[in-house]
């Protein structure tokens, strides 16, 4: 597909300790054509941060690491800033491949839709116990939201300028997930879902949410709704 | 004479140094008028279960308890609950607050990059038409 070139797409990838992959992440996307690409680097100790810089990509830097969805919002944030038309979310740990954004964003780019989720494929080799977790994930997503997704925890997402203007993340960690499909639902959102690859590699499976974290995120979401209710 | 417990002395004394310590937070401005007044009824009324605790095995009892016991402690649990529910509330606020100062120093970090990269290159291209 020939990318349209009066479109600017700007690709965010939140980054955290990623100084063995990210170079690739950054190569692989350039290969495809896409050189708008955001590093919020989350207050990595390696050398994410130099790494991702040699390459002459925007890198924005947390003096702390906050989690990936406080890392997702500021990059949003500088894709905003840059004009962006249409924003994509990208893991750094080298589990997406960059030939589905072109499929992510063609609903956007058709103005079908306002935000993609790219559905990863959970049969191939993906282990069991991230399996349960992503799907205890869609079931929380599901009873905050009211809309169930068959992937609500992929890093992969694709958000047309609409959608970015309008979906607020306050969420610093993995429940910023969930809220995305929050401000879906509110705010009457068009989204779809849509298939991808998925690159499990040993690690790829050591990043990304554990069973542990899954649990801390569910916890946070909770108290995030009460805390909704309180103010 | 009434013959007071060691624990029934010392929790009024606790208490009353508690409420004195919370007057003085509050007249310091560190402490809202809501805060004082949660404060001294939660330790007001700790002094009084203490010095007469009759008080509230009765209430307990008339409340449907078995017996008074059960009542102090289902009304504990409940209040650390309230507390820790609270604390929770705090820290989410406060991890926000931390996550939009931590993001505005990183964009401020960036325009400042951007602005010395552009100010390098400007320096550079009017050396080079010199």
């Amino acid at each position: 597909m020939l990318m349209p070139t009066n479109i600017k797409i700007f690709i965010v990838i939140p980054a955290f300790n990623e100084s063995l992959q990210i170079s690739n992440t950054i190569e692989s996307l350039f290969s495809k054509g896409f050189h708008n690409i955001i590093v919020v680097d989350d207050g990595s100790t390696d050398s994410t941060f130099e790494d991702a810089k040699s390459h002459g990509v925007i890198v924005v830097q947390h003096p702390v690491n906050l989690g990936v969805g406080a890392a997702t919002a500021t990059g949003m944030e500088v894709a905003k800033r840059e004009n962006a038309d249409v924003v994509v979310t990208f893991d750094a740990d080298g589990q997406h491949h960059p030939d589905d954004i072109e499929n992510i964003i063609q609903p956007i780019l058709d103005k079908e839709k306002d935000v993609v989720i790219g559905n990863r494929d959970f049969t191939n080799g993906m282990p069991s116990l991230r399996r349960i977790a992503n799907f205890a994930g869609n079931f929380i997503t599901w009873a905050i939201s009211g809309l169930f997704v068959s992937d609500s925890q992929s890093g992969l997402k694709a958000f047309s300028k609409t959608a970015i203007d309008s979906i607020n993340i306050s969420a610093s960690g993995y429940e910023y997930c969930s809220e995305i499909f929050r401000e879906i639902h509110y705010k009457n959102i068009k989204w779809c879902e849509i298939s991808i690859q998925a690159i499990y590699t040993d690690y790829s499976k050591a990043k990304g949410q554990s069973f542990a974290t899954g649990l801390s995120t569910a916890s946070k979401l909770v108290v995030r709704s009460l805390l909704r209710a309180n103010t | 004479m009434v013959e007071f417990s060691f624990y029934q002395l010392l929790t009024p004394a606790f208490s009353i140094l508690l409420i004195f310590h919370a007057i003085s937070r509050y007249s310091r401005s560190e402490q809202t008028f809501k805060e004082l007044l949660v404060w001294t009824f939660v330790w007001s009324s700790m002094a009084l279960v203490a010095i007469y605790p009759e008080l509230f095995v009765s209430f307990a009892e008339k409340a449907g308890f078995r017996n008074g016991v059960f009542g102090i402690v289902f009304f504990c649990i409940i209040l650390v609950f309230f507390i820790v529910f609270k604390l929770l509330l705090f820290i989410e606020r406060l991890e926000r607050k931390l996550a939009d100062v931590v993001r505005h120093i990183a964009l401020y970090e960036l325009d400042q990059r951007k602005y010395n990269e552009e100010a390098s290159e400007e320096i550079k291209d009017s050396l080079h038409h010199r």
